[in-house]
């Protein structure tokens, strides 16, 4: 799956001109679809520059790919919530070691990167 | 006598001394002032690397010192220009107030090498937690 940023807004749902994350125009792959408790929809994609990964509100992108990869499943929060994730990437606490720089949950994140990408490259 | 002036002068010169073995040399072929420039040229460069390394660290810190406020909570422009990384409902801590994300700031500068800050908020509300887990992440691994 693909989408094309149509537009920037900041943490507080402010418009923005521009983004250290995002840029306006620029196709990303989608790593995971998320429904939060806030019934928000959101997709995870690897953000510009040095940043790296995160989620972004689904109206800040159009879908130009809707391709779904063999790597998802469907997750269920315990505290609600749903998403379209890898099964790695779904096991509680793993984007916390992730974004703790853990080497093993890097090493999971590139490879089901790597399998989401090459299923609609 | 202007030639053994011009030659102490160039003598004298701290990393010209060499200039002295040229004896033979009349000292009217010994360009002077090309050597007195590129002396100066040196020490300015030097002065100019030493101003631009401190100049770098300078911005570093302002840099760094800009996500934060006086009280060391996050300024307004560094919450703002943050990203969710992890929604409500899939955060792993239990002690996290429920209706809470993890965000992350944009990357700062510093004088240790650019980071970013990891902090909770509730993305509807805007309220920010400084309670739990608040931290600084250094891009490097």
């Amino acid at each position: 799956m693909k989408a094309k940023c149509i537009k920037l807004i900041d943490s507080r749902g402010n418009p923005q001109e521009q983004s250290a994350w995002l840029t306006l125009g620029k196709v990303y792959h989608v790593l995971e679809v998320i429904q939060d408790t806030h019934n928000r929809w959101l997709l995870r994609v690897i953000g510009d520059g040095t940043n790296g990964v995160a989620l972004f509100r689904l109206e800040q992108f159009e879908i130009v790919s809707p391709k779904v990869p063999d790597a998802w499943i469907v997750a269920w929060g315990a505290q609600g919530g749903f998403a379209l994730t890898t099964e790695a990437w779904s096991q509680a606490g793993f984007w916390e070691t992730y974004y703790d720089k853990e080497p093993s949950a890097a090493r999971s994140f590139e490879e089901g990167t790597r399998r989401i990408v090459d299923a609609d490259p | 006598m202007a030639d053994s002036a011009a030659t102490v002068a160039m003598s004298d010169h701290p990393g010209v001394a060499w200039v002295a073995a040229l004896a033979p040399i009349p000292v009217a072929f010994i360009p002077e002032v090309s050597f007195a420039v590129d002396a100066a040229a040196t020490a300015d460069s030097a002065v100019n690397v030493a101003n631009g390394a401190r100049l770098s660290q300078q911005l570093a810190l302002e840099s760094a010192n800009s996500a934060f406020t006086a009280t060391g909570e996050l300024s307004e422009g560094a919450i703002s220009g943050a990203n969710e990384i992890i929604p409500a409902g899939q955060l792993g801590n239990p002690a996290i107030p429920q209706g809470l994300s993890k965000f992350a700031t944009d990357t700062f500068a510093s004088p240790s090498g650019p980071f970013q800050v990891h902090f909770y908020m509730n993305a509807v509300s805007g309220a920010v937690y400084y309670g739990l887990d608040y931290k600084v992440i250094f891009n490097s691994p």
